[in-house]
């Protein structure tokens, strides 16, 4: 799958090389990176962050790694310092009074329709989960159920992807269960 | 209440995950144990609501173009260049090192070898006295033994290495 794009590499067609790059890692990148930061406008400047060092780092790759374990390593490292950033950034507190205001302000969230609720309620169930669990479960279902895709996209053993699905599918039946009309 | 021992198994068994002959263990351990059987539908309705709930976020429709923008004006920097260069220059010098130490053992062991050539050829002159027969009278006398002994060794050091170095011999056969 790589050999093209290595081809390119070894003769210095740095720009047809990360074409391919682009084209083949472009949506990947972008969903390992919603999974992790769970903002999907922040994901997508990351995707174009991580595309930038790609290109810049191109004619150092010296193929240690395949392209795509590489490729996920300077997304998750990205990823990482930009969470680590968030958590450095000062945060607004919910018991701000002029903030309550606001809030009780909004519409509801309310809905008539039970399969859009239950989404939802899915969607909260979700945000539950310790973070290791919510992005394992995350990316398995935006990759199609791909066990190896997500074990390569996290950087992890596979044997420990199935285990952390696992736990964290209990977990959502734990959370369920406290919330009947979640998943009745 | 389920059967932990096969909690995980009935969720592999959802997913295709288990081998051939566990899938059948497990479906007919699900057909007799309504616990599990429970477990299994509350699997698979977790399943679908969480299908439906993961958001599919979409890259925005400029997201190429935006990129190779950037890209245009993020030139490969000439840094990556000069390393290129100086790792080029680095794999030169090192196979330069490389061929001189294929080439210096040999120019070791070939000296030695005319070395003790010369060595032995300087002792059989020293001590066989047909040898010495062999050398001119006013060259050789019975108190100059190693003298010619040390004549000896010249000699065949110098055989040994035209024998080592047969281009300069060549060279040197060509002058006169």
């Amino acid at each position: 799958m790589e050999d093209d794009i290595r081809q390119r590499l070894d003769t210095h067609e740095f720009g047809a090389a990360f074409e391919l790059l682009l084209e083949r890692f472009r949506d990947k990148v972008f969903r390992l990176a919603f999974s992790l930061l769970r903002d999907e406008t922040q994901a997508e400047d990351m995707t174009q962050d991580v595309f930038i060092k790609i290109w810049k780092g191109l004619p150092g790759y010296k193929g240690q790694a395949s392209l795509s374990t590489w490729i996920y390593t300077i997304t998750r490292n990205a990823c990482l310092t930009e969470l680590k950033k968030r958590a450095t950034r000062p945060t607004i507190s919910l018991q701000d009074p002029q903030l309550e205001e606001v809030v009780d302000a909004l519409p509801a969230m309310q809905t008539s329709d039970p399969q859009s609720g239950m989404e939802m309620d899915a969607q909260v169930m979700l945000a539950q989960l310790p973070e290791k669990y919510r992005q394992v479960i995350t990316l398995f279902y935006l990759e199609q159920k791909a066990y190896e895709e997500v074990a390569a996209m996290l950087g992890l053993p596979l044997g420990t992807v199935k285990t952390n699905l696992f736990r964290a599918k209990k977990e959502l039946i734990k959370i369920a269960a406290r919330r009947p009309v979640l998943v009745a | 209440m389920n059967c932990p021992e096969f909690e995980s198994r009935i969720l592999d068994l959802l997913e295709n995950q288990l081998p051939a002959r566990e899938q059948a263990e497990v479906e007919g351990h699900l057909a007799g144990c309504p616990a599990c059987r429970a477990l299994a539908a509350e699997w698979r309705q977790l399943d679908a609501a969480l299908a439906r709930a993961v958001p599919r976020p979409k890259l925005s429709a400029d997201f190429d173009a935006r990129l190779r923008k950037q890209i245009a004006a993020v030139a490969l920097p000439a840094v990556t260049e000069r390393k290129r260069q100086a790792e080029a220059e680095y794999a030169a010098l090192l196979g330069e090192l490389r061929r001189w130490s294929h080439w210096l053992p040999q120019l070791l062991d070939t000296l030695g070898w005319a070395v003790l050539a010369g060595l032995v050829g300087g002792a059989l002159v020293r001590w066989s006295p047909a040898l010495i027969g062999l050398l001119p009278a006013r060259i050789v006398s019975t108190d100059s033994s190693w003298w010619a002994a040390l004549l000896g060794s010249a000699v065949f050091l110098l055989i040994g290495l035209t024998v080592a170095f047969p281009q300069p011999r060549r060279r040197l056969a060509a002058w006169f």
